[in-house]
């Protein structure tokens, strides 16, 4: 990337995992991809890093009523539009305590991050990576209802031990990741083995957020919500 | 500090892929999840959830047979023209979509969409796509049109409105090269054994028999070696699965794996509703998937006991699946990667044929060649 060399290792960081969810977001056709759901999908790749056995980005994060949002991931998604490895369409912008952000639906510039992409596959980290955020979007394009609106419904998000506005620390100071931990518990009532249900454990997990979602838009809130699931006829 | 927070974030995520996300004593490790509701979705789920750790042609095979099968469910497929449909598998579907003037198609999965006629490039999941009218005529017209598209060279599943048989047919290396082609039987109304036996020997003999059928399935760690990946077992279940998920038709049949019971895990699992009976199920039949091996994935000797010892397991499973299922039939299937002076086909069986004629055992050996050319010798001698 034209001034990587003027990174600090965690731009750098932030850079190659939007790329990479992106190429994850086209390998499913989800691009363009709007920015809430950027977002969002960040979050869930952070919590759910374990099931894949692999590395989370971020171990914590502010709850905000609007949902996941990272400002540092987002002032990279910027600059790489600003570089133009990613476009965007539908553009706007959006004022959120006096910093204003780019709004839009965001893609991948395809002819100049393959040689980005091709370099990501040479790293071992990298391949895993992808893998893992390629199921995830694969798991993803199967919800009935969008991202954003569903990851209200994730086991660490929803938690009400944290309220809004505070800090919600899944895996930097405490161990209190539940949504790997629920990923995980499907293990204990279908198969051993890890490694080989993981993308199973991935796939059930959304299926559970979308289930909670819908029984929320049938009877209304989070809260009513866990009692409606039910499985679809 | 946000540097040293990511770092420490990334170790700590680390240790915890291996240890428990949640710390020791946590009163509620669901968080904001009720546990009971967990049990009861997963209860709900199990065996009927697509596995994404399947090869994304797996997942690629499963969706689009869903899709198209939602077609033909649909009251408008009587009036489709049976023509060729096209499903270009990509992971760039939109830049490979625009760059053949193709128009968004938000849903193709639930019917609305006609599909015959049609060039649809799409991902794995096969839920959206960019879609393109064909109006070539004949086979080969429309052949030649997706070829001229630019796209005969991308990975490609056709299905044929007007062919016998339902099937979807795999071009691993594109439309560019029909004989390089694997079927998928597709669709069916209907449970029989030979159409069951019928399903395993077309996946056996398109898609397992030699290391180049098999390309992409991963099943073997070194093949010329006759080494066996360590899960070899679980891939060909996952394999399995997925073919007869696509052969029976979706709405009547549900293949289940590793379905609890009193007596362990039944492998697969083949069931029907009755459309005429709201509710029955029909058990028709559980499956258990042996590998006879010669070498592990590391390379150690596999003793001929253990292979002999998995066989006998495997008709007692079978028996006791089906006892406890209360299915109509049961089958054990070995595929047999064993180097070719120890592989001895259907022989395998004979320490147990008798038990397992007894128990209404059905055995089946599925023979994996380690190189083509073995597979040449073994039919020249035979």
């Amino acid at each position: 990337m034209a001034d990587s060399t003027s990174l600090g290792p965690g731009e750098y960081a932030d850079r190659w995992r939007l790329i990479l969810l992106l190429d994850a977001c086209e390998a499913a056709n989800l691009c363009p991809i709007p920015l809430a759901r950027i977002h969002a999908l960040a979050f869930l790749s952070n919590v759910l890093a374990p099931v894949w056995s692999t590395r989370s980005y971020d171990g914590k994060i502010l709850k905000r009523r609007g949902g996941p949002f990272y400002p540092e991931l987002q002032a990279q998604l910027d600059r790489l539009v600003g570089l133009g490895f990613v476009t965007i369409s539908n553009l706007s912008h959006t004022e959120e305590n006096g910093q204003w952000t780019l709004a839009g639906s965001f893609a991948l510039n395809e002819d100049l991050t393959r040689p980005v992409l091709s370099l990501a596959d040479v790293f071992t980290d990298e391949q895993i990576t992808r893998e893992f955020f390629r199921r995830l979007t694969y798991a993803t394009s199967r919800l009935t209802r969008s991202l954003e609106s569903v990851v209200e419904f994730d086991a660490t998000w929803s938690d009400n031990r944290t309220g809004e506005g505070d800090v919600v620390d899944f895996a930097e100071w405490r161990r209190a990741n539940y949504s790997a931990f629920t990923a995980n518990f499907f293990e204990k009532l279908t198969t051993t083995g890890s490694q080989k249900t993981a993308g199973d454990k991935l796939q059930m997990y959304m299926l559970l957020l979308d289930r909670r979602r819908e029984g929320s838009a049938k009877i209304g809130g989070v809260n009513g919500a866990t009692r409606s699931i039910a499985r679809p006829s | 500090m946000a540097q040293r927070g990511r770092s420490r974030a990334r170790a700590n995520s680390t240790k915890s892929a291996v240890s428990s996300a949640v710390a020791a004593g946590d009163a509620n490790p669901f968080g904001g999840i009720n546990e009971d509701d967990v049990r009861t979705f997963a209860t709900s789920y199990l065996g009927e959830v697509p596995e994404l750790a399947a090869p994304e042609f797996s997942i690629a095979l499963e969706s689009v047979a869903r899709a198209v099968a939602a077609r033909m469910d649909h009251d408008d497929y009587a009036a489709d023209e049976k023509r060729l449909a096209f499903f270009i598998i990509t992971d760039r579907a939109r830049v490979l979509g625009e760059r053949i003037g193709a128009i968004g198609e938000p849903i193709v999965d639930n019917g609305s969409k006609r599909l015959c006629g049609c060039v649809l490039v799409t991902g794995a999941t096969c839920r959206s796509g960019y879609g393109s009218d064909l109006s070539g005529k004949t086979t080969g017209e429309l052949f030649a049109e997706v070829i001229s598209k630019g796209v005969g060279n991308e990975i490609a599943l056709v299905f044929d409105p007007n062919a016998t048989e339902d099937e979807l047919r795999y071009y691993p290396k594109g439309v560019a090269s029909p004989d390089i082609v694997q079927r998928f039987s597709f669709r069916t109304m209907t449970f029989t054994m030979s159409m069951l036996d019928s399903v395993l020997k077309r996946l056996h003999e398109e898609s397992l028999l030699t290391p180049d059928a098999a390309k992409g399935l991963d099943i073997w760690e070194q093949s010329k070696k006759y080494r066996p990946i360590k899960d070899a077992e679980a891939r060909l279940q996952g394999l399995t699965r997925l073919t007869l998920s696509v052969a029976f038709d979706r709405k009547l049949f549900s293949v289940w794996w590793e379905v609890p019971g009193t007596q362990g895990r039944c492998d697969l699992f083949i069931t029907s509703r009755d459309a005429n009976s709201a509710g029955k199920l029909t058990a028709h039949a559980v499956l258990e998937l042996k590998v006879l091996r010669s070498y592990s994935a590391g390379g150690a000797r596999v003793a001929k006991k253990v292979n002999a010892d998995a066989v006998k397991k495997g008709v007692a499973q079978a028996r006791g699946y089906r006892i406890d299922k209360n299915a109509l039939n049961a089958m054990l299937c070995c595929y047999d990667m064993r180097e070719p002076s120890q592989s001895d086909g259907d022989k395998c069986f004979n320490p147990v044929r008798t038990t397992a004629t007894k128990h209404a055992v059905h055995l089946r050996s599925y023979r994996l060649y380690g190189s083509p050319n073995d597979l040449r010798i073994d039919r020249m001698a035979s």
